[in-house]
């Protein structure tokens, strides 16, 4: 195939990274310059430099990690995030660890897991920009044009998170980011798509059905690329109407958005059509990949029809936004640079004009207080509970303390044994606690021991405690000792428990 | 509707916004308060009368609830002492220049400001020390000449910042209240308790994730605000 190639839907489409050094998809207007085209290959190899920087700051042994690619392991982290945002919503932090974790033991079977997550900890860290604090991956290079060379940035980010209405954060891949992977850079979605469902049904048609289904599955992503790229305005708009142009640009988009849907959903249906009839009377050697093709395609279908639908109400909803968002006090002035121009001024202001205004940056920063009130219920109610783990108080100076010698155990070796070999001798015919008391003093045992005897017996009641092969119950009388009060117990073996504690 | 019933669903949703805690995805009540919020004209405009009232500003109503800002003089502002108490002119300085930093550290130009994207960022105690230290020793290196001039007062805030990023004496930041570490580690908790941050883990002082409400809080009130302080005192000093 040539880039001349008039229609994709004759011969192979381009495919992966060569896609992006054949030239501007085919039926895309006007053919490009050398120097258009050597501008748009330049950015597609940009966009790669973070996977490149991850591993290179490994090979320098920075984290310390011979056995690893991180390239590969951050390829299959956008590839994981893809997936999952292709069921919703995104991937959290465990599906990333459940998805990297496979391939960090086969490179280093024997794997601490807390080693594992630190590598995790770095993959994530570089497809997220963590040396930059999360800003866009800014790459500088050369446009060559007809007056010469000019110095461009290209800006982007692979993978961000995001917070859910739940409080959840999950990771989401960004367009670049779903781009990148699907090897598709700098492809208009839309045509894309057209390419990959012309292909698949073209291998469809000749039987190539392992073909068809990677096919498929690129035709997925593509799906999910492409609501990834129309929830996104949409979402804008949730957030801050005043950022679309609604009218002239979002209008226009949905417009187009709806007729590719409408075209992609009929060419889905015959697709499907067409696979399930070539299944009926598929071998049986074959059949599993049909039945793959089709759940493939369904899903793609599925995800269209949804998409279609929010679309339709997309008008709608931002209509309800605009009048929702007439109400925010939107302060006309432009946002300002918060390091450039408040805080390296501020920090220049003499200590006494910025102490003066201190507190009011303090409040601005901070959401509303709602002031404390004492409420008794709720005191008696704190006072009652049991302690919780001590939330670290910034401003409290540790009390000096001295260190001491270790006090001595409650209870000795000897104490522990004596006991273990009275108990030991409990069957599954109930003995009373004051008859075992009784003997434990026959054998001389200390006041310690009889002490450990009674807790034991008391851990009885912990129903948590696997580990106790006791089971008790109250005699009814209370208990006759010269040491100990309360209730009498019947104490016998519990068989169900024992057996649990020797499995 | 009687008025009563809406006036009880008004306070009910504002016990909501006021609670950082409360999140319309977790609270089915809250959920459909914020849909009636959005849909009934009369809900809407008794709640908004109820917050200019009580000197609140509603910043945000979105999926992730509602965000409300303290007007300057309202009961909610947060004030210097519910902050932190006896802290001294250098202590008011370096608290209040840390609020900006973290801000800065996750915001620093307009452009990611305006980003609607930019949401979650993950910061730490020490990350953000070194930063402001990094800051002023730029400042430093560019000043050093009128160095030591006039009163205290008069000195530039970064060489109060600096002196307190000396004073880390103790390996556990947390133990001295007054150094640069422990007062970030302070803001950062304080914030984490406005529901504005999450804390992640111990790593680095206390590491934090910024949440939807953060970007609101300083994209629709603490910028602005900030900048006007900010040009107001140039003005004064006749540096603008």
């Amino acid at each position: 195939m040539s880039s001349q190639d008039p229609s994709p839907l004759a011969g192979e489409p381009p495919e992966g990274e060569l896609a992006d050094f054949l030239g501007p998809p085919p039926g895309s207007p006007g053919a490009e310059t050398w120097q258009s085209a050597l501008s748009r290959r330049l950015r597609s190899l940009l966009r790669t430099a973070p996977f490149h920087r991850l591993e290179a700051a490994r090979q320098r042994g920075e984290g310390d990690l011979p056995f690893h690619d991180l390239r590969a392991l951050a390829l299959r982290a956008l590839d994981a995030t893809i997936e999952k945002m292709g069921l919703g919503e995104g991937a959290t932090r465990q599906d990333l660890d459940e998805a990297l974790n496979p391939l960090i033991r086969a490179a280093e079977p024997g794997i601490a897991p807390e080693r594992a997550a630190e590598i995790v900890t770095l993959v994530l860290d570089g497809l997220l920009n963590e040396r930059e604090r999360r800003q866009a991956f800014s790459e500088a290079y050369a446009e060559f044009g007809e007056r010469g060379v000019t110095a461009r940035q290209l800006s982007f980010h692979l993978l961000r998170e995001e917070e859910l209405p739940s409080g959840l954060i999950v990771a989401r891949a960004t367009t670049e980011g779903v781009n990148l992977y699907a090897g598709m850079l700098e492809y208009d979605v839309e045509d894309a798509q057209t390419a990959e469902e012309a292909v698949l049904r073209s291998q469809i048609r000749r039987g190539r059905i392992a073909e068809a289904v990677a096919t498929a599955q690129r035709a997925r992503l593509r799906s999910i690329e492409y609501e990834g790229k129309l929830l996104g305005i949409l979402q804008t708009t949730r957030r801050d109407v005043s950022q679309v142009d609604w009218v002239h640009e979002v209008l226009t988009m949905l417009q187009e958005a709806r007729l590719h849907l409408e075209e992609r959903q009929e060419v889905e249906l015959a697709l499907i059509e067409s696979v399930e009839a070539k299944l009926d009377r598929a071998e049986a050697a074959v059949a599993p990949q049909y039945v793959a093709l089709l759940q493939t395609l369904k899903e793609c279908h599925a995800r269209h029809l949804r998409l279609h639908g929010r679309l339709m109400g997309a008008n709608q909803q931002y209509l309800d936004e605009q009048e929702r968002q007439s109400f925010r006090p939107r302060l006309l002035l432009p946002l300002a640079d918060l390091e450039a121009e408040v805080l390296r001024p501020a920090l220049e202001l003499p200590v006494g004009l910025v102490a003066g205004f201190a507190g009011r940056l303090l409040a601005d920063f901070h959401p509303p207080r709602v002031r404390a009130l004492l409420s008794l219920p709720l005191l008696i109610d704190r006072l009652l509970a049991p302690r919780r783990a001590e939330e670290a108080a910034y401003d409290q100076p540790s009390p000096d303390l001295d260190l001491v010698d270790q006090p001595d155990p409650p209870f000795t070796r000897e104490d522990e044994l004596a006991v273990e070999d009275l108990l030991a001798e409990v069957g599954t015919s109930p003995v009373a606690l004051s008859a075992l008391l009784a003997e434990a003093r026959d054998r001389g045992l200390g006041a310690g021991a009889l002490h450990l005897l009674v807790l034991r017996t008391l851990q009885v009641f912990d129903r948590e405690l696997e580990a106790i092969p006791f089971r008790s119950e109250a005699t009814g009388q209370p208990l006759r000792d010269p040491a100990f009060v309360g209730d009498d117990l019947w104490l016998s073996r519990d068989l169900g428990r024992t057996e649990d504690s020797h499995a | 509707m009687h008025d009563s019933d809406l006036g009880e669903d008004v306070g009910t949703l504002l016990a909501f916004a006021l609670n950082p805690r409360s999140r319309p995805g977790q609270e089915p009540v809250y959920d459909e308060l914020l849909r009636r919020f959005r849909s009934e004209a009369p809900l809407r405009a008794l709640f908004l009368a109820v917050l200019r009232g009580l000197g609140l500003t509603l910043l945000d109503a979105g999926e992730h609830g509602m965000v409300l800002g303290a007007n300057e003089d309202s009961l909610f502002a947060l004030r210097l002492a519910d902050y932190r108490q006896n802290m001294s002119t250098e202590d008011r300085l370096c608290h209040g220049l840390v609020q900006l930093a973290i801000a800065a550290w996750c915001f620093p130009t307009a452009q990611s400001l305006a980003d609607p994207e930019a949401v979650v960022f993950q910061l730490s105690t020490s990350r953000v020390v070194r930063y402001l230290v990094d800051l002023c020793t730029t400042l430093k290196a560019r000043g050093e000449v009128d160095s030591e001039l006039g009163t205290p007062e008069l000195r530039e805030a970064w060489r109060a910042v600096l002196e307190r990023a000396e004073t880390r004496s103790t390996p556990d930041g947390r133990r001295a209240p007054h150094t640069l570490v422990g007062m970030v580690a302070y803001a950062l908790a304080s914030l984490e308790r406005g529901g504005l941050l999450r804390r992640v883990s111990d790593d680095e002082g206390g590491t934090y994730r910024t949440l939807f409400a953060y970007r609101v809080q300083v994209r629709e009130l603490g910028v602005h605000r900030a900048f006007a302080l900010v040009q107001e005192a140039r003005r004064t000093l006749g540096t603008i």
